[in-house]
C-alpha cells in the first residue's frame, strides 16, 4: 500500500537563543491508505504538535512533509486550505462544533464550504452519518442542547462528510466519561474502518489505542513505532 | 458568498443583545441626521420663501439718488424676458405712533410706497394679506404687518400716525394686515401708496429703486446684469439683499452636518466594539473555519458582512422611522416645537440630496469602523484560535 502521508526528517522548535526548546526532532513518520494509527506519550511530549503540523494547521522549521505525493511546504495558502477542505477531517477534544448551528448544518458546513452549496451527494451522506451515529432524529437540534458524547459523534460525521484521505483526531474522547468514551471509540473505529479511511489519533486512551493498528510513542521528541 | 453570508447571519442573530444595541446606535444616528437636515432645509426653504414672496428678486436702484423717471425705466425692465413685474418703489426709514385702547404705541418701522395699482405685484400682497384689502382703498390707506398690528394692537380702520425722516406726519388708516411668515417684515414693514410717501418724504415725484419680481427667483444674478446692462442702474439681486442671513444659514448648515457626522461616528463605534466583542467570542469558532478550509479573505468577509448587515438593518429601520417623524412634524402642528420659530407647523423637507448624502455618509462610516475588527478575524492563527479559551 502507498503511503497517504510521509514526514522526512521533520524538526519543529519554539523560541529563540537560549530560550529555544525542540519540541519535534528529525522525526520521520508516514501513513498509509485505511491505516488507524495511534499516537500515545506524556502530556507536552509534541503530539498535538505533531497532529498540527500534518493537518497544515501550523509549519515546521526543516524537513519535509508529503501529501499524496504533494510536498506541502511548496503549496500556495489557498491549496494549503483546499487540503484541509477536502483531504482532512479533524476531530478535535472538545468537540469544537458552531453552537449557532444545528447538528446537520455543523456536518454539511465543510460540504458547503467545498462546493458552494450543499450537493445532493452531500445530503446523502450526511443522511447516511447522521444515522450511523445515530442522530438522525435530532439533525435540527441546535448543538448546544446535546450530550458531551453526542457532540462528538457530530464531530467525527462533520470530520468524515468530504470523505476525507485522512482524519486527524486529538483526544477525541479526552473529555467524555468512561462509558461514554467506549462507546465513541467503538463508533469511531467501526466508521473509519468501513469507509477504509487513514486514520491518526492522539491519545491517553489506551482502550482507543488497542483498537488500531499501529501504535507511535513520543519519546525524546521522535516517534517510536510499536506495531502489533 | 451564501455560506459565508449564513454564518454572519447566524452570529448576528446568535448574539441578539449585542447586535440590537449595533443596530440601535445606526438607528439614533440616522434618525438624528436626517430628520434634522430635513427641518433644517425644511427652515430654511420657509425663511427663503417668506423673503422672496415681500422682498424684491432684483431690486435696480441709482445710487444715493433717486430714480426721476421710474415709470418708463419700470416699464422697460417689465419687458425683460424672465421679468414678472417692476414696480417703482420709495423707501424710508419711519416712526409708527398708534393710541390705542390699550395705551400709546411707538415703534420705528420700514416704509415702502408702493403705486396704488401695483400693490400686488409688488409684495405679492394679494397672496399674503390675511386681513383688510390687498389694494390701498384711498390715498390715505397703510398696510401693515400682521406681528406689528398684534404689538400695538391695531385693527383694520384703525387710525395710526407715520412720522417720516424730514419730520412730516401723516394719519393713515389700516386697510390691511398681511402675514409673509417672515419675522422681520411681519413686524417692521408698513406699506403705503407711493405718492403719500412721496408727499411724507417731500421728495417729490421720484421714485428710490425699481423692485422686480422674477418668474423664477433663482435667475436673480443673470437677470440683473441684464437689467444694469438696459438702464445703467445699479442691481443688488435677493441673495446679494440678504448675503449675511444665507452665509449664517449656509454656515449653520455645514457645522450641523459636522455635529451630526459625530454621531455617525459614535454609532460606527459602537459597530466596532460589538464586532471586536463577537470577534473575541468567536475566536475558537475562526479557528474551526479556518482549520476546514476557511481562507483569511474568507473569514474577514464573514466579519465585514456582519458590520454591513448590522448596518443596513439599522439604516432601514432609522430611515423609515425618520420618514414617520418627519410626516407627524409635517402634518400635525407641535405648538411646543413650532412656537420658537413663528410658524404654525414646523417645515420639513428632505432632500434626495441630503437622503443619499446620510445613507452613503453612514454606510462608509460602518464599513470603516467594521474594517479593523474584521481585519483582526483574518489575521488570526489557526492553532493558537484554536486553543482560545
Amino acid at each position: 500500500m502507498n503511503n497517504i502521508i510521509e514526514l522526512q526528517r521533520v524538526c519543529k522548535g519554539y523560541g529563540k537563543g537560549k530560550n529555544r526548546v525542540e519540541i519535534l526532532q528529525s522525526l520521520d513518520f508516514s501513513l498509509k491508505q485505511g491505516e488507524f494509527a495511534a499516537i500515545i506519550g506524556k502530556s507536552g511530549s509534541g503530539k498535538t504538535t505533531l497532529l498540527n503540523i500534518l493537518g497544515i494547521l501550523d509549519g515546521f522549521d526543516s524537513g519535509k512533509y508529503i501529501f499524496k505525493g504533494r510536498e506541502i511546504q511548496t503549496l500556495s495558502e489557498k491549496e494549503k486550505n483546499r487540503f484541509r477542505n477536502q483531504e482532512i477531517g479533524f476531530v478535535f477534544q472538545f468537540h469544537y462544533l458552531l453552537k449557532e448551528l444545528t447538528v446537520y448544518e455543523n456536518i454539511v458546513m465543510p460540504a458547503f464550504l467545498k462546493e458552494g452549496k450543499i450537493s445532493k451527494e452531500a445530503r446523502e451522506y450526511a443522511s447516511e452519518l447522521l444515522t450511523e451515529i445515530e442522530l438522525m432524529e435530532r439533525k435540527d437540534y441546535k448543538v448546544e442542547n446535546l450530550s458531551g458524547g453526542e457532540k462528538q459523534r457530530v464531530a467525527i460525521a462533520r470530520a468524515l462528510i468530504n470523505r476525507p484521505a485522512l482524519i486527524l483526531a486529538d483526544e477525541p474522547t479526552g473529555n467524555l466519561d468512561v462509558e461514554t468514551s467506549e462507546k465513541i471509540h467503538a463508533l469511531f473505529s467501526n466508521l473509519v474502518r468501513k469507509k477504509n479511511q487513514s486514520v491518526l489519533v492522539v491519545t491517553h486512551s489506551v482502550e482507543l489505542a488497542a483498537l488500531t493498528d499501529t501504535q507511535y510513542k513520543v519519546v525524546n521528541n521522535k516517534l517510536t513505532k510499536n506495531q502489533k | 458568498m451564501k455560506l459565508l453570508l449564513f454564518i454572519a447571519f447566524k452570529h448576528i442573530f446568535g448574539r441578539k443583545r449585542q447586535s440590537f444595541i449595533a443596530i440601535l446606535s445606526v438607528i439614533i444616528a440616522c434618525v438624528v441626521m436626517t430628520v434634522s437636515l430635513a427641518i433644517s432645509s425644511g427652515l430654511d426653504d420657509s425663511m427663503i420663501n417668506s423673503m422672496l414672496s415681500m422682498m424684491p428678486h432684483v431690486k435696480a436702484y441709482n445710487g444715493v439718488m433717486a430714480i426721476d423717471n421710474y415709470t418708463q425705466v419700470a416699464r422697460k425692465i417689465a419687458q425683460i424676458s424672465g421679468v414678472k413685474s417692476a414696480t417703482p418703489t420709495y423707501e424710508s426709514q419711519g416712526i409708527l405712533q398708534y393710541q390705542g385702547l390699550q395705551g400709546n404705541f411707538v415703534t420705528g418701522v420700514m416704509m415702502e410706497g408702493i403705486p396704488m395699482s401695483g400693490s400686488s405685484t409688488a409684495f405679492n400682497l394679494s397672496n399674503i394679506t390675511v386681513s383688510g384689502s390687498a389694494t390701498f382703498p384711498t390715498m390715505g390707506s397703510v398696510i401693515i404687518g400682521k406681528q406689528l398690528a398684534q404689538n400695538i394692537g391695531a385693527q383694520i380702520g384703525s387710525v395710526v400716525k407715520v412720522i417720516s425722516p424730514s419730520d412730516q406726519s401723516l394719519y393713515l388708516t389700516v386697510s390691511g394686515v398681511f402675514y409673509s411668515g417672515y419675522f422681520d417684515y411681519d413686524s417692521r414693514a408698513i406699506i403705503l401708496p407711493l405718492q403719500t410717501m412721496q408727499i411724507i418724504s417731500q421728495s417729490g415725484d421720484v421714485a428710490t429703486a425699481i423692485n422686480v419680481q422674477l418668474i423664477n427667483p433663482y435667475e436673480a444674478s443673470k437677470i440683473a446684469s441684464i437689467i444694469a446692462k438696459k438702464t445703467g442702474l445699479l442691481t443688488q439681486t435677493w441673495g446679494q439683499l440678504n448675503y449675511n442671513l444665507l452665509y449664517a444659514l449656509s454656515l449653520e448648515r455645514t457645522v450641523m452636518i459636522l455635529v451630526m457626522s459625530l454621531i455617525l461616528l459614535v454609532s460606527g463605534f459602537v459597530v466596532a466594539v460589538v464586532l471586536n466583542t463577537i470577534v473575541k467570542e468567536k475566536t475558537r469558532d475562526i479557528g474551526i473555519l479556518r482549520a476546514y478550509g476557511f481562507d483569511q479573505s474568507k473569514v474577514l468577509k464573514i466579519f465585514m458582512l456582519e458590520g454591513i448587515i448590522l448596518g443596513i438593518i439599522g439604516l432601514i429601520i432609522g430611515t423609515l422611522l425618520s420618514l414617520a417623524i418627519l410626516f407627524i412634524l409635517k402634518h400635525y402642528s407641535l405648538p411646543f416645537l413650532t412656537k420658537a420659530y413663528y410658524l404654525v407647523k414646523l417645515p420639513v423637507k428632505l432632500t434626495f440630496k441630503d437622503f443619499i448624502m446620510t445613507t452613503i455618509e453612514t454606510f462608509v462610516i460602518i464599513i470603516v469602523f467594521t474594517i479593523l475588527p474584521a481585519y483582526k478575524a483574518s489575521k488570526l492563527k489557526v492553532v493558537e484560535a484554536l486553543k482560545h479559551e
